[in-house]
């Protein structure tokens, strides 16, 4: 693996979205500045509910929404993203022989860095609204590579049907939004009927989701069981995925 | 340095995306299977300039595909050792809006270069592009051609083992050109391989050691470039099947005898029965440069014939088209009766410089042999062009310069 071309390609995707446009980079912190400015102050201090067993007082149920939207956010963009990578790149995959593996795991890391800058100002905006914050902030970066390497392995299943079929582009939209509305984000886990409470057991999403709200709603330790579980699974995944990219790359080569 | 074993590789067609599904589901047959390249082998050593021609469709670009790793082949296997470096992805993965100096470090990175080999050679990359300030200019506003010139300097110090070139030389201005040529040939003297894929016949007979010609995927012919560059104008020329084998032509004799025009190819309604070349000074086929030389063509039809071209083509020794036309261009269209023969001079000051010549000969329709070719002779007669007749001068052609003083100013 050449480190030193995937940091470019990850460079090159930032400066891709941004570069022609007069603010430049200052837009990857200022839009989702604004949408935890507007779930935190808007949903969480005006018409927000009270969220139970909070330390977090008014602004309950604001943090619950974006420490839950955030993280997600990263994961859905990730995996739809993943599922085109091959056919985004194909100006170059078609001239320069490039390893897939390379071109596709630019990505994860690439949603993994923004999700790490909006997580950061959200953590800026909790200390200015005097939210306390823990030490479980510490295992963030753990969470953040289990929930990439999760989505990079979902994704990457995308990007090898995408091959047969091209709908898939569609239907991983169209999965992901149902998905969404699956995990406890915009609501709690304990307000939902019961066998909606007991499928979260299977529902990758709600692995890590549940470990964000642990650490900025409840100010607790995420359960570190738990997230090595994640881990163990997210990497034993990636490898059956990876396995089955090499033995597609023939098939994905001809169709790009 | 590059190895092909036996390499096919077939297309699947499929008409509809979503057969691909059902083919996988049902495993039913739902493709047709197009043969792109058929058992290929190719072993290209250090030092060494391999040619590929054909027309288009031919398997040309699949097989710099494969060499270079983007596909990969269904039969067969690609060994190479080193790194190989492809003129087809010329400016690939530029980005517009950075700078050629920022876009170097990652199109040099996809290359293949290390950070530190980016660092050594950026310098020298920016001077050979010649792009000077306009370098830390984004890529947006470069043209076409100083795109180019930055993609080739990129490409070249790479310092691959071996070049894959598709038609890309044809990068910026003819001064930039000759330097890109300049610099292909210093690295094969290094001992650099070159895989050459190009319509510019001239450039192949130029720049190659060996050349082959593919046809729907397969190897028809492999040996000289120029042999190669002549079996391939009689495939355009769709004469296939009057073509016979083609071997080793030597280009002897200053008189054309018969066993040199059945070699020939065409129609044969009108052809080339004997041809002779003689220096009006010398009298043989060697004579000095600006000497007067007078070919004869002995011509004959086997039934009348309206507005016949004799065309001719001049070749020096390494095959490099000097001189060429047809009395088409020179407005003497030439008829024949059933059966009659006819004795047609083409006389030409030889403004050559010293060396060996061949002359090519065609008997054809309108101003090409493309369509109707009636015979077609390579090598026909060769000639030498030996000292001078005039005043010593270097180079290809005499060009008879006139010397004046203008003006001269007292000191």
């Amino acid at each position: 693996m050449n480190l030193a071309l995937l940091w470019h390609f990850v460079r090159q995707d930032f400066s891709d979205r941004y570069s022609g446009v007069a603010l430049g980079r200052g837009w990857l912190l200022l839009t989702p500045m604004l949408q935890i400015l507007i779930f935190v102050v808007i949903f969480g201090g005006l018409i927000g509910p009270r969220l139970p067993g909070t330390q977090s007082g008014t602004y309950g149920y604001g943090i619950y929404l974006v420490s839950g939207i955030l993280p997600w956010t990263a994961f859905a963009s990730t995996i739809a993203r993943m599922t085109t990578v091959f056919f985004d790149k194909r100006a170059i995959l078609s001239k320069v022989p490039l390893s897939l593996n390379l071109i596709a795991i630019h990505i994860p890391i690439v949603e993994g860095i923004t999700l790490i800058c909006t997580l950061g100002l959200f953590i800026l905006l909790s200390l200015a609204l005097s939210v306390p914050l823990s030490a479980g902030l510490l295992a963030l970066p753990l969470l953040i590579i289990c929930q990439q390497l999760m989505a990079f392995s979902i994704g990457l299943i995308g990007a090898i049907l995408m091959v047969f079929l091209r709908d898939i582009r569609e239907m991983v939209g169209v999965v992901t939004m149902l998905w969404f509305w699956m995990v406890p984000i915009v609501y709690t886990i304990d307000s939902v009927p019961h066998f909606m409470q007991a499928i979260q057991a299977f529902n990758p999403a709600w692995w890590f989701v549940r470990e964000y709200h642990q650490i900025f709603v409840y100010g607790a330790m995420p359960d570190m069981g738990n997230i090595m579980q994640l881990l163990a699974g997210s990497v034993l995944m990636a490898g059956g995925i990876l396995w089955l990219l090499s033995h597609s790359e023939h098939q994905i080569r001809d169709a790009i | 340095m590059i190895r092909v074993d036996h390499v096919s590789k077939y297309y699947r067609i499929y008409l509809r995306h979503s057969d691909r599904l059902r083919e996988l589901i049902f495993r039913r047959k739902l493709h047709e299977e197009k043969l792109a390249i058929q058992d290929i082998s190719i072993n290209l050593e250090a030092g060494q300039v391999l040619g590929v021609i054909g027309r288009n469709g031919a398997g040309k670009s699949t097989l710099l595909k494969l060499v270079m790793g983007v596909i990969l082949p269904d039969q067969g296997s690609v060994t190479l050792s080193g790194r190989v470096t492809g003129l087809l992805e010329l400016g690939t993965g530029f980005n517009p809006e950075l700078t050629g100096y920022d876009n170097i470090a990652f199109n040099a990175a996809l290359l293949g270069m290390t950070q530190a080999e980016v660092a050594q050679q950026r310098q020298a990359i920016v001077d050979f592009s010649e792009l000077g300030d306009v370098i830390h200019h984004p890529v947006r506003t470069y043209s076409s051609g100083m795109t180019m010139r930055l993609a080739f300097s990129i490409a070249i110090h790479a310092n691959p083992k071996c070049l894959v070139v598709d038609e890309a030389l044809s990068v910026g201005d003819a001064h930039f050109q000759q330097k890109c040529m300049k610099r292909i040939k210093e690295f094969r003297a290094g001992g650099g391989a070159i895989l050459f894929v190009s319509h510019d016949m001239n450039a192949v007979k130029v720049l190659c050691d060996t050349a082959m010609v593919l046809e729907e995927g397969k190897t028809v012919f492999s040996g000289t470039p120029e042999e190669a560059v002549n079996y391939y104008y009689r495939l355009i020329a769709d004469l296939d099947e009057v073509a016979p084998s083609l071997q080793h032509q030597q280009p002897q004799a200053p008189v054309a005898n018969d066993t040199e025009i059945a070699r020939g190819y065409g129609s044969g309604v009108v052809s080339i029965r004997g041809a002779k070349v003689t220096g009006q000074i010398s009298g043989s086929q060697i004579f000095a440069s600006g000497e007067v030389a007078d070919f004869v063509f002995d011509l004959a039809a086997t039934r009348a014939m309206q507005s016949v071209t004799l065309g001719f083509l001049i070749r020096d020794r390494l095959g490099q088209d000097i001189y060429g036309t047809n009395t088409y261009f020179l407005g003497y269209p030439l008829s024949f009766e059933a059966g009659e023969r006819i004795s047609f001079s083409i006389r030409m000051a030889m403004n050559l410089g010293p060396g060996l010549y061949t002359l090519t000969a065609a008997l054809h329709d309108k101003d090409n042999h493309l369509t109707d070719c009636y015979h077609w002779c390579d090598n026909l007669l060769q000639f030498e062009v030996a000292g001078y007749s005039g005043p010593h001068f270097d180079g290809l052609c005499r060009l008879e310069p006139s010397l004046h003083k203008i003006a001269v100013t007292a000191p």
